[in-house]
């Protein structure tokens, strides 16, 4: 059931309003009634692995509270082996035959495994709230329903955000009244997603898929590929994860942000505090501090310390185990040897720049660069924009091969001319036609996303601006957009759904 | 405490340890800084400092910081 | 100082307010779809096989659509029929528009014009089976082909049937001209006439021969039975279902190929065939693929045909038919 279907809207439309009526008394219980019904319409079959993963994580949680500190762990232990294997097997087979085919030259058929919806999500939000339960972070959930609606919520099990237990439970299992405001609020949200999706992302696409997929052709438009890329992405999982927000919020519960004006980050650390945040945080509390502080990875620190000397062998474990944590969310991002790439890149950049923080330092003050200056301010992020793109490269291209390819192509060639004369869409004449409406469709959509993202960066709730206008003018913006999403987004054929509700 | 706030400072000298009780919620130390400053008191203090203890609220200020190594030195 | 109307009863200005948001939304719509979708033949197809009972109806593509002409075909057999082929017609739609004709009118036979490109492919939101759905008459069928199919689209396809002729703006001032003055209304099909084709009563379409030069592959779809969706075989079978509960005698005819496409896709066309053959035996249900089959006088030559793909040259799905009635009698 896609987030623009009108299966959905109905679901939605019925849900709220049992929600504030009728179950008034049975709110959660409802949720989470709709959150099964939607997961069936989008597949029976699979329901089986969510259960699964739902009892193992409630049953491990429980005990894990109960038992005594040796057992614990083993329960731990067991209960992240059952949950990641089912995610493991289900997502990683193919590409681990494939591997060993490469590898033994051998012929090993690939098995056709379906991947139940938003699996990568709910088997995330569960390792994370037994290992929470674990580190006596939150206490164990006793009641098995309730915990059943934190792994399936609806709303988020698509596309995240990834959210934890202790902060998702009050708002899931508060008592919810209707307030006109906050429902117009979550429809500005929704109206706002679904601008970005079908506007900027959509008609994006269609330049990104071409180039991408005809790069030897179209090798002189890299540029406006990657770029055309880095507005879709953000169009589509951000606009994506609005709308999940604001059907989320039609029932009165609030999601954590997922993004923060992510092509405003000055660093490619602080890109990924921006980017997919909840994804980020994950790691960081369940991947990256674990590792580092492991017992093997202390007595590695301890060894670096006496090699190295006292900083760089602080630093050294530090840089090792954020190259894990990439490599762990490249592979997160699909099971393929380019996404290694892409994660690698990611890691290596911000473990360099961690480890060279003192000497970057010092070289500004020598510089004498005030680096709060605007001037400063405008290189960094210009510099991480081009970071960022470069890393798109890998995740868009079909192989690491091409992504290199396109790489060298994006400094040496340079012809736009398919782009103005239409021959780009040859093999889709319908649009050539419709081209010039495309590009001031992408021009509105980004004017208008620039403009709220310099708001928001100002901590402005654009939201509540909007909804404080006068009701005449906040008709007007409303009906705008509403007939925009017809007139000038793109029809999902053409393009495809949404990214991340293959995950 | 003082030893703390030289490594503090060492670390990340751009913040003021002895007012300062929003170093995690502001941003001032990343995850980065974070596990220096962690790998810095478990050789300075003697004490093991679990992924459990990796909150907010033991973080945000020299002061918290120091409750925790007295709670672990003492475990 | 505020109005003190509005005080006692903020909810009725609230709901005041919103009746006249929706309002305007409906009427942008009117006026939308009023200038944005074509008069098209898919109206006068529909208009034909509901007010008219019909002995045998052709469902299928566009190769249907022009290689079966129904009045060579009634001729021939003596009854009556209508060709409800379309270009953009998948087995889904077809299945739908055959349920709300069979409520009005029951045939005694149904051909299923079946080509492979529809079984490999996608089914896509455009603008046939827009078409197809808006100018179904509301009826039982209607609404299960909404709770099955219209439901899973994109919203803006249903809330907004405009939006996917938004490409054809061209043909706005065309498009009011022929409701304004009352084609539409009328069912003339004078107003599909051109230089290319022309659309005659009982659904078929007449085309003019085309240059070779402008004969081309682009857009071939090469069979591959691997790649045939799930879906689409389903609809057969609720197709063959369809048919049985209403004691409807079912045919699959395959209309020929110009003999360069079969001679290039040989391997692949023998495929397709036996893919077919054998899954009509398991239905049974007749099946005949004209592409092995003798048929007498046809030019199998692409000079007989509009394009590689197979749309049959006016003249020569004149030859075609006769042999088809021939075979339907």
């Amino acid at each position: 059931m896609s987030l623009t279907s009108l299966q959905l809207i109905g679901l939605v439309a019925v849900g709220v309003f049992l929600y504030y009526t009728v179950c008034r008394k049975y709110q959660w219980q409802l949720l989470l009634v709709l959150s099964y019904i939607y997961y069936l319409a989008s597949g029976a079959k699979n329901i089986i692995f969510i259960i699964t993963t739902t009892v193992v994580t409630y049953l491990a949680a429980v005990f894990i509270e109960k038992s005594e500190q040796k057992n614990k762990k083993k329960i731990l232990i067991a209960a992240l082996f059952v949950d990641f294997g089912i995610l493991a097997v289900l997502k990683y087979t193919n590409f681990a035959i494939d591997i060993i085919n490469n590898i033994s030259g051998g012929n090993i058929s690939f098995v056709n495994l379906l991947l139940p919806l938003g699996i990568s999500f709910y088997t995330f939000q569960s390792t994370g709230y037994i290992l929470d339960v674990y580190w006596k972070r939150t206490p164990a959930e006793k009641n098995i329903f309730k915990l059943a609606l934190f792994v399936s919520y609806f709303p988020q099990i698509m596309q995240g955000p990834i959210s934890r237990f202790n902060s998702l439970s009050d708002e899931l299992f508060k008592k919810h009244t209707a307030k006109f405001e906050e429902i117009e609020k979550a429809l500005v949200l929704i109206l706002y997603g679904l601008f970005k999706k079908m506007i900027i992302a959509d008609n994006a696409a269609m330049y990104v898929n071409t180039i991408f997929n005809k790069y030897e052709q179209f090798d002189g438009l890299v540029i406006v590929g990657v770029l055309a890329y880095s507005l879709q992405l953000y169009g589509d999982f951000s606009g994506g994860i609005d709308v999940v927000r604001g059907i989320s919020e039609l029932f009165g519960v609030r999601l954590v942000e997922n993004f923060k004006q992510p092509y405003f980050a000055k660093s490619i650390t602080d890109f990924w505090h921006r980017w997919h945040i909840t994804l980020g945080t994950w790691m960081k509390d369940y991947v990256f501090y674990p590792v580092t502080l492991s017992k093997w990875m202390g007595r590695f620190q301890k060894f670096a310390k006496r090699k190295f000397g006292k900083k760089l062998g602080r630093s050294l474990p530090i840089c090792i185990a954020n190259i894990i944590v990439f490599i762990v969310v490249g592979i997160w991002h699909g099971a393929a040897c380019k996404y290694i790439v892409y994660g690698l890149y990611n890691g290596i950049i911000i473990g360099f720049s961690g480890i060279m923080a003192d000497r970057y330092r010092a070289a500004k003050k020598k510089l004498n660069i005030n680096d709060k200056s605007k001037g400063f301010v405008l290189f960094q992020i210009i510099r991480t924009f081009i970071l960022v793109n470069i890393s798109w490269l890998f995740d868009m291209s079909a192989d690491v091969k091409q992504a290199f390819i396109m790489f060298k192509n994006m400094f040496t060639k340079f012809d736009w001319t398919p782009l103005f004369d239409g021959s780009i869409f040859a093999d889709n004449p319908g649009y050539i036609s419709y081209m010039d409406i495309q590009f001031i469709a992408i021009a509105i959509g980004i004017i208008v996303v620039f403009i709220i993202s310099v708001l928001k960066e100002k901590k402005v709730d654009v939201a509540q601006k909007v909804i404080s206008l006068p009701w005449q003018v906040r008709g007007l913006i409303y009906l705008a957009v509403i007939f925009m999403l017809p007139m000038i987004g793109m029809p999902p054929d053409s393009v495809g759904g949404f990214i991340y509700a293959q995950f | 405490m003082d030893k703390l706030i030289e490594i503090l400072e060492e670390i990340c000298p751009d913040a003021d340890y002895e007012t300062c009780e929003t170093l995690i919620d502001d941003g001032i130390l990343d995850s980065f800084a974070i596990l220096s400053i962690v790998s810095e008191i478990q050789d300075e203090f003697d004490v093991t400092i679990t992924p459990a203890e990796i909150i907010p609220e033991n973080f945000n200020s020299a002061g918290a910081l120091w409750s925790m190594i007295e709670r672990l030195k003492e475990a | 100082m505020r109005n003190s109307n509005e005080q006692k009863h903020p909810y009725v200005r609230r709901a005041l307010i919103i009746a006249l948001f929706m309002a305007c939304i409906v009427l942008g719509n009117v006026i939308l779809n009023y200038a944005f979708i074509p008069y098209s033949y898919v109206k006068v197809d529909y208009n034909t096989a509901y007010n008219d009972s019909h002995d045998i109806v052709f469902i299928g593509t566009s190769h249907g659509k022009c290689g079966i002409q129904t009045d060579v075909i009634d001729e021939i057999t003596g009854s009556k029929s209508v060709n409800m082929c379309l270009g953009g017609e998948y087995l889904s739609d077809s299945y739908y528009m055959l349920k709300s004709i069979i409520e009005q009118h029951k045939p005694k036979k149904v051909v299923y014009e079946l080509d492979y490109g529809y079984w490999v492919t996608n089914e896509y939101t455009g603008t046939d089976s827009t078409l197809i759905y808006r100018n179904m008459r509301f009826s039982p069928a209607k609404l299960e082909c909404f709770m099955d199919k219209e439901v899973n689209k994109d919203f803006r396809a249903i809330c907004f049937p405009w939006y996917v002729f938004r490409k054809e703006y061209k043909m706005i001032p065309k498009n009011i001209e022929n409701k304004w003055n009352g084609i539409e209304k009328a069912c003339d099909i004078s107003a599909f006439a051109s230089e290319a084709q022309y659309y005659k009563v009982g659904g078929s379409i007449y085309r003019n021969p085309v240059a070779d030069s402008a004969k081309n592959w682009t857009n071939f779809i090469v069979w591959n039975r691997d790649k045939v969706v799930k879906d689409t075989k389903k609809y057969f079978g609720k197709l063959v279902k369809l048919c049985k509960d209403n004691n409807i005698e079912l045919s699959v005819v395959i209309t020929p190929v110009p003999n360069d496409t079969i001679e290039k896709y040989s391997t692949e066309y023998k495929d397709c065939d036996e893919y077919f053959r054998k899954l009509s035996e398991s239905y049974n249900v007749d099946y005949i693929n004209y592409n092995y089959e003798e048929v007498e006088g046809l030019d199998r030559s692409i000079k007989g045909y509009c394009d590689y793909e197979g749309h049959l040259t006016g003249e020569n799905a004149m030859i075609f038919s006769k042999v088809l009635g021939e075979y339907l009698r």
